[in-house]
């Protein structure tokens, strides 16, 4: 089980932004979603998640609504504001390129 | 957003909750459909999901304001902690009020009489002076003569201006009843020089102090509001004082303190041009020029020399001796040391206050040692748990902060109406914004310093140790102990220096009260009766008045003898003369030399039981037309007459020496004895006059409506003031020392009680600590004997400890009471030894209790504990 700060400094909110970015999610779904989608490599302290989505709240990147999921339950659902569109493309282009450099580091010689 | 979160954060957290239990319920609804029984399902789904607790704390971190959300619960729980042992609440709060209520009580006063500044322009440029005089009836501050002050105003260049006042007094009969107002006497300049300016018309001007001039005077504001309720109409008004019209030209200001003598009215001194150098009635205040420091007007003041009249017996060209002193010196006097002192001794107690606190919290945190470390094990963060015993630290310091400002407030009460009216600007003493922040200034800085010693110990404590000690009883560790008796041995030293300051100052005090003033003070009623106004302008009329009165008092029962005087001991005393003895020629550049020139009926001897060394008394013989005669005290007779007898000389202008008598103590009980010259009253005149009169009766106050019946017969209009015993002169006398004396002493006596309490406390908490040690020993074959001696031994150590470092205190600080004392030297043995005995044997018998119930422990059930 990895503590956030064993992510990248900054890396779970990307990958919060990213997650939320084509419709809204609930903080379960996200959790459930980052470890989908990076092949169970990612795991992520589910707990740990929900500072992180009440951080990216009070800076407006997110914005959240009480809503009735498919079961019938009530559910908090995030989703990204303009801020938090644009700030996710500032980030993902960093991310890239970031990685991209690490990549050309570790696979030459 | 961010003020929603702080005012709507129960609704704010609830949400969180939900939220929480959502994600909760959905991974579980998961891991059943995966085949888990219920319960397997969310256990593991909690594990998943990690510690909901912090991440609620922390989600509500991102929120803001949780500093203030920590405040309130920090707050909360300490509150409550607090109402769940109400004893140990009790007692801290208790002690810190008691510590805190007598500093907020001396502070408040040190506001008023040291820290608001004098109601002068620039008090730091007025200064007092005085004329000094090695063989001169009052010494350092023997009063200025005219021509001194004529003199000094023509030659001197250190100061801008120069005034001169004298105390009087004024029979005002314009109310409904005959009055002696306090007055005083002051030349054209003298508010000019203080920088004083009136609160409705005007102040004196020079002109209005010269000879003939018309008669003004000023009203205080106390008088103006007391006897003419504050209407502004008075000004222009004439009132009759004394027999002569004087116009109220202006009102002075509030709180205008010039000393502790309050004074009604004040009046033009109108100087005529003097014929002789004496005599010496005047006091003088002068404003240094600017950039002139009293250091260097002192030099030039020493380079001064007499040129005005120089009279029979003075040469021309003798060298002043002045003195002169800042003003608020003489305004404060050593009201300023008693004070600093008086804060110092209210600190100490504090201190111990905050000692024996800090010992509470530090047995308290001992029990509390299995909290913290659960605490800590559950997550919270060392500056968490520092951040919640200071809060409870503080909590405790202000609530005793609270109960000390109440205190205070009593205790001002208390202290205004013992402290001696002589004790000068007490009517600005009061609980004002400077001394509630000084409280709550002293209450926190309290509180961090009590809570500090415990908080270094909780923390420091390591986990493992924690969990490992808290399971059974064990003793102290060796770094607990030591904080234990590091902080007795302080309170103890503390108390020492308390102590012995208060028993040098009690020792002082009843050296005084013990002083011989040359009389013997029982049984003599005394009154003043001033005989001023028309009916008393010519000598001739004193000359008729006085017999009669004396003769009127004496044929009243149970009067043994009767007195008429122009002084009274131990403090009364207004005239002081330059004389010179006839066939003896004045001695250039010497100072004259200069006695108390006291005036008395013939039986003022005989009154007072002042013994005859040598010659006669006065007698009914010395009359106005017979020859003149004066009698000298033995200081006179031994300073000037040295080698032979001064019966049969003559003093120039006063008659011939017919007896000696015994010294008498007029310039106070401290004073030492000052040369003085006694002349009969029917050869000299004095219009101030005090009766006294000596009776049979235990109570000479039963005498008072009798005598006050033949003043009146004789003149209805006397006023007759300042009525009461001498015995009360006197106490009136040593009120001052009194009152700092027995505000020491309870101070001392209250740091006494606490560090016994705080020694016991210690000691008892180390006996029960060491119960399980303790019966081990006596298991292995101890003998009661031994295991007293083991307790008992702890105590001493630190009796011993505490005593010597107090000692060593003292011996540093106690020379800062040196001007305190009268007649005992700031390190007298015989009080560092008593204190230390006292200090000891108390110290040992607060040990002793506990050391007894250590011998009793019974093995067995000691063991069982384990």
């Amino acid at each position: 089980m990895g503590k956030p700060s064993d992510l990248v400094q900054g890396t779970l909110d990307l990958l919060i932004l990213k997650t939320i970015s084509l419709e809204p999610k609930h903080g379960w779904a996200i959790a459930k979603r980052i470890q989908q989608i990076s092949n169970e490599v990612l795991q992520v302290q589910q707990g740990s998640l929900y500072p992180a989505l009440h951080r990216l709240e009070q800076r407006a990147w997110i914005k959240a609504k009480w809503a009735e999921t498919e079961t019938g339950r009530q559910a908090k659902f995030y989703s990204l504001t303009a801020t938090g569109r644009a700030q996710l493309e500032k980030e993902a282009a960093n991310w890239s390129r970031l990685s991209g450099a690490i990549n050309l580091v570790v696979e030459s010689t | 957003m961010r003020l929603q979160a702080l005012f709507h954060r129960d609704r704010f957290t609830q949400k969180l909750s939900d939220e929480i239990r959502f994600h909760l319920d959905e991974q579980m609804e998961e891991n059943i459909a995966a085949g888990m029984s219920p319960d397997e399902a969310r256990h593991a789904a909690e594990r998943l999901f990690g510690n909901s607790t912090l991440v609620k704390e922390e989600t509500r971190a991102t929120w803001g304001w949780t500093w203030l959300e920590e405040i309130t619960q920090d707050l909360r729980y300490g509150l409550r902690l607090l109402r769940k042992s109400p004893g140990f609440t009790l007692v801290a709060v208790l002690t810190l009020g008691l510590g805190i209520g007598a500093n907020t009580a001396i502070f408040s006063v040190v506001n008023a009489v040291l820290l608001k500044s004098l109601p002068f322009k620039d008090p730091e440029q007025l200064v007092m002076v005085w004329n000094r005089a090695a063989a001169a009836a009052g010494g350092d501050r023997t009063p200025l003569a005219a021509a001194d002050l004529l003199d000094w105003r023509a030659q001197n260049r250190s100061f801008a201006d120069i005034a001169a006042f004298q105390w009087g007094s004024f029979n005002y009969a314009g109310g409904d009843f005959p009055e002696q107002l306090q007055a005083a006497n002051v030349t054209g300049n003298f508010f000019s020089v203080l920088g004083v300016q009136a609160q409705l018309g005007r102040t004196f001007l020079p002109e209005d102090d010269r000879p003939g001039a018309q008669h003004v005077a000023l009203l205080s504001d106390g008088f103006w509001r007391r006897r003419f309720a504050g209407d502004t109409q008075v000004l222009g008004r004439t009132l009759n004082l004394g027999g002569e019209a004087y116009t109220v030209i202006g009102i002075l200001p509030a709180g205008l303190d010039f000393t502790a003598k309050e004074v009604s009215l004040w009046t033009t001194l109108q100087l005529k041009p003097p014929t002789r150098r004496g005599p010496y009635f005047l006091t003088g205040v002068a404003r240094l020029k600017k950039d002139v420091s009293l250091e260097r007007a002192r030099v030039e003041m020493s380079t001064l020399k007499t040129s005005y009249p120089s009279g029979e017996h003075i040469l021309s060209g003798q060298q002043f001796n002045f003195n002169a002193l800042p003003v608020s010196e003489f305004i404060l006097g050593d009201v300023r040391l008693a004070l600093l002192v008086l804060m110092a001794a209210a600190t100490l107690v504090l201190l111990i206050a905050a000692v024996n606190v800090a010992n509470l919290m530090l047995v308290r945190s001992a029990a509390r040692v299995k909290e913290m470390s659960l605490r800590t094990a559950l997550g919270a963060s060392r500056s968490r748990i520092i951040r919640q015993l200071l809060t409870e630290s503080t909590l405790l310091a202000v609530t005793g902060g609270a109960l000390g400002t109440l205190l205070a407030v009593a205790g001002v009460r208390v202290l205004l109406k013992i402290a001696p009216d002589t004790n000068p600007r007490l009517g600005q003493v009061g609980i004002d914004g400077r001394v509630l922040g000084w409280t709550a200034l002293v209450s926190v800085v309290t509180g961090l310093l009590f809570g500090l010693a415990p908080k270094w110990q909780t923390t420091r404590l390591s986990l493992e140790e924690a969990l490992k000690e808290s399971g059974r009883a064990t003793t102290e560790s060796a770094g607990k102990r030591r904080w234990h008796s590091l902080l007795v041995v302080t309170e103890l030293s503390l108390a020492v220096m308390l102590l012995i300051s208060a028993g040098l100052l009690t020792k002082s005090f009843w050296r005084l009260q013990r002083v011989d003033s040359g009389v013997s003070t029982e049984r003599i009623l005394t009154m003043q009766i001033p005989l001023r106004g028309p009916r008393y302008e010519k000598a001739q009329q004193l000359d008729s008045f006085y017999p009669h009165l004396l003769e009127r008092i004496q044929t009243l029962p149970s009067v043994r003898a009767v007195a008429v005087s122009n002084s009274l001991p131990p403090d009364s005393n207004e005239y002081s003369d330059n004389f010179s003895i006839e066939g003896r020629p004045a001695v250039p550049n010497q100072p004259p030399p200069i006695a108390y020139m006291i005036l008395v009926s013939a039986d003022f001897f005989r009154a007072f039981g002042i013994p005859l060394r040598a010659g006669r008394f006065f007698t009914a013989a010395d009359a106005a037309n017979s020859p003149p005669v004066a009698i000298v005290s033995e200081t006179t007779a031994r300073q000037f007459f040295p080698n032979d007898d001064p019966l049969g000389k003559r003093i120039t202008g006063k008659g011939e020496i017919v007896g000696v008598v015994g010294d008498v103590k007029y310039s106070g009980l401290a004073d030492s004895m000052q040369p003085a010259i006694y002349e009969p009253l029917t050869q000299a005149h004095t219009w101030d006059a005090f009766l006294s009169v000596r009776t049979d009766t235990a109570d000479p106050m039963s005498l008072i409506t009798a005598v006050r019946d033949e003043i009146k017969s004789l003149d209805p209009e006397l006023p007759v003031s300042q009525v009461g015993t001498l015995e009360s002169r006197f106490a009136t006398a040593v009120a001052q020392p009194r009152f700092r004396t027995t505000l020491i002493a309870s101070f001392a006596a209250l740091a006494l009680v606490l560090a016994v309490v705080g020694t016991y406390g210690v000691i008892s908490y180390s006996v029960t600590q060491r119960t399980h040690e303790i019966g081990i020993r006596m298991a292995l074959g101890a003998p009661r004997k031994s295991v007293l001696k083991l307790v008992l031994g702890e105590g001493t150590a630190l009796a011993i400890g505490g005593v010597l470092i107090g000692l060593a205190g003292s011996f540093a600080l106690t020379g800062l009471l040196r001007s305190l004392l009268f007649n005992v030297s700031a390190t007298d043995w015989p009080t560092f030894a008593g204190t230390t005995l006292v200090l000891t044997g108390t110290a040992l018998l607060a040990c002793y209790f506990p050391a007894r119930r250590a011998t009793r422990v019974d093995p067995m059930q000691a063991l069982r504990h384990e």
